[in-house]
């Protein structure tokens, strides 16, 4: 049996929010629903989505001894997460052994400008999903210091994201990329890139 | 003691099992993102 391709949505990149991925249900292609999302994992500097733990469907059901790779990902769409067959499922280990990942939540950890700035605590991981998946964003719920009465916004990533420790560390001008809204926050992304990375 | 009395205490330990059972299947099933090399 080949394995299927990597894909995600079909039409260019999209940004979602971790917590409308989890508890989404995992469904075959054959339309069995065999298990749904408990944990988003990530890895590396660039922040790319390793695969997912997962819990079982019934009332009772308990996490499960498989995970799912991203690569097995066949789609995933609004409703479901879409794969070819229940055999994408693989040994838990040995998904979170590609993102050796000995890591933590990262809901609720402090995010950190470089220069000690405490902006705020994270509420929920902005990801842009297309054929891969990469975290670019955080949703936080503000400090003071951002001058956003508290609200909750979105702030941009670099390319190369800070995750060791346990606070999350961010370059001091994303705050001037914050936005309010999913909406713009793609543009927002861009431009900070570009900022940082010496262009307009 | 009277029957009334074993009926409260019957369900009062009923309520106190549902509870724990629903808060530890509750702390099981809680998703999250996960990262390497994080602390939480």
């Amino acid at each position: 049996m080949t394995a299927p391709e990597p894909v995600g949505p079909d039409r260019g990149t999209v940004l979602m929010r971790a917590k409308e991925i989890v508890k989404r249900p995992v469904v075959t292609l054959g339309g069995e629903a065999v298990a749904q999302i408990k944990d988003i994992v990530y890895g590396g500097s660039a922040g790319e989505i390793i695969g997912f733990t997962l819990a079982g469907r019934g009332l009772f059901a308990g996490p499960r001894k498989e995970a799912l790779a991203w690569a097995k990902v066949h789609a995933l769409g609004r409703d479901a997460l879409m794969i070819a067959d229940e055999g994408a499922l693989e040994d838990r280990k040995s998904v979170l052994a590609k993102a050796d990942a000995h890591g933590g939540d990262v809901i609720a950890s402090r995010v950190l400008t470089e220069d000690g700035t405490e902006l705020g605590k994270v509420s929920d991981v902005i990801l842009e999903v297309g054929r891969t998946a990469t975290v670019v964003g955080y949703a936080i719920d503000s400090t003071e210091a951002l001058g956003k009465n508290g609200r909750t916004v979105l702030i941009p990533l670099p390319h190369t994201i800070s995750v060791s420790g346990e606070a999350l560390i961010v370059p001091p001008s994303a705050t001037d990329f914050v936005t309010d809204d999913l909406s713009g926050f793609g543009a927002a992304v861009h431009a900070f890139r570009t900022r940082l990375a010496g262009g307009s | 003691m009277q029957w009334w009395v074993w009926l409260i205490i019957v369900l009062v330990v009923v309520v106190v099992l549902v509870s724990c059972a629903a808060a530890i299947q509750f702390r099981r099933r809680r998703g999250g993102v996960i990262a390497r090399g994080h602390r939480s």
